[in-house]
């Protein structure tokens, strides 16, 4: 266990550190909270056609609001998490980037649905809007990355067990 | 005790989340408090030219400062003849309080409360270290220079110490918490207990 806990650790703290440096900040992480942005402005256009999107701004221009996507909305760091967790336990490198893809979809997945609820919650009410975007929806994201590492590690076992008996 | 299968798991956690974050709100100041009164007696014996007061107020954390402004300086309180104060929301560290709660009473295992007080103290010395994190960083923004003449922490600690006790640590360390209290529990499969066996089990294809 002392294993998993110093590698979990040392690549959170590492990939964390490195996410919050500037030029990494500026080539991969605020382009990659625009395009979230402008995927999340895609998926309500269909059904809301006074919804714009620029930059990291998503705007109802009827009901003259907007949310801005910042540090911490963007699943990056959730993402982190599951990297972390993943590569902390013993795997093949196959199973592992297997893992991360799929984590990191259903984290993105997840993080879309939380922009589009707080972009209505905000219109509707802004004391649940904050109360919303601050507690909950990361205890949800938490919550998934969770569900995925879990079905990992069973995958995992089950993987080990198939070996074992063949 | 009956080891509960992941999916039962995680209909129970859902089913708590909600009653546990009723019951954290409607304890409101009750939840920072113990963890305000010692993040506050820190900060004004470390920096006692900086901070002369910190109280809470609801579920804030309010930190007077020794200092004023005056025509756009940061001077002395008695010079400026005013107190600056910065107002800090204990609830995006404390949040971490019903999360863990959600996950710890979704497991069934023994010497429960003994278990949970364990993760809540935790919980509690980890929301401590991220009201230092939050108040040094809204001191910084606020009396800029005059802030790093006193010993503090270079300005990018203590903007990766806030970023990492906001956003990393209040929905992280509930799940690590738990995943040790738990780890007897079954939930994990060879996880915690013997990592090294699941690796020595690879296939014989496993890459290195």
């Amino acid at each position: 266990m002392s294993r998993f806990i110093t590698i979990f650790t040392l690549v959170l703290v590492g990939l964390f550190t490195l996410e919050m440096l500037e030029p990494v900040q500026a080539a991969a992480i605020q382009p990659f909270t625009a395009w979230l942005a402008t995927i999340s402005a895609g998926l309500i256009m269909p059904f809301d056609d006074a919804v714009i999107a620029y930059g990291r701004v998503i705007e109802h221009t009827v009901a003259q609001f907007a949310v801005s996507i910042e540090a911490g909305c963007n699943g990056v760091e959730a993402t982190i998490v599951l990297i972390a967790g993943v590569l902390a336990f013993p795997a093949t490198w196959r199973q592992k980037l297997a893992a991360i893809a799929l984590g990191f979809l259903a984290v993105q997945v997840m993080n879309i649905m939380r922009i589009v609820s707080l972009f209505y919650l905000g219109q509707w009410d802004l004391a649940i809007f904050t109360w919303t975007h601050l507690y909950i929806w990361p205890v949800l994201i938490m919550l998934d990355v969770l569900v995925v590492f879990m079905l990992y590690l069973r995958y995992l076992s089950r993987q080990a067990v198939n070996a074992t008996s063949s | 005790m009956k080891t509960p299968t992941v999916r039962r798991f995680f209909g129970f956690v859902v089913v708590l989340l909600p009653a546990m974050f009723i019951v954290w709100h409607a304890l409101g100041s009750v939840v920072a408090a113990p963890a305000v009164a010692l993040a506050g007696e820190i900060l004004q014996w470390w920096l006692p030219e900086l901070v002369s007061e910190v109280s809470l107020d609801g579920t804030h954390m309010v930190i007077a400062a020794a200092v004023g402004e005056l025509n756009g300086a940061i001077l002395p309180a008695t010079e400026a003849g005013n107190q600056l104060a910065f107002r800090l929301d204990t609830r995006t560290l404390t949040y971490s309080i019903p999360f863990y709660a959600a996950l710890h009473f979704a497991t069934p295992m023994q010497s429960s409360l003994e278990r949970f007080a364990r993760g809540l103290l935790i919980l509690w010395l980890l929301a401590i270290i991220g009201l230092l994190f939050t108040g040094l960083k809204d001191l910084m923004l606020g009396l800029g220079s005059m802030f790093f003449m006193s010993s503090v922490p270079p300005a990018d600690a203590v903007a990766l110490g806030y970023q990492f006790s906001v956003l990393m640590v209040p929905p992280v360390a509930p799940v690590l918490i738990w995943a040790f209290e738990a780890r007897d529990v079954g939930l994990f499969p060879q996880l915690i207990e013997n990592p090294a066996q699941t690796e020595a089990d690879q296939p014989a294809s496993t890459e290195p």
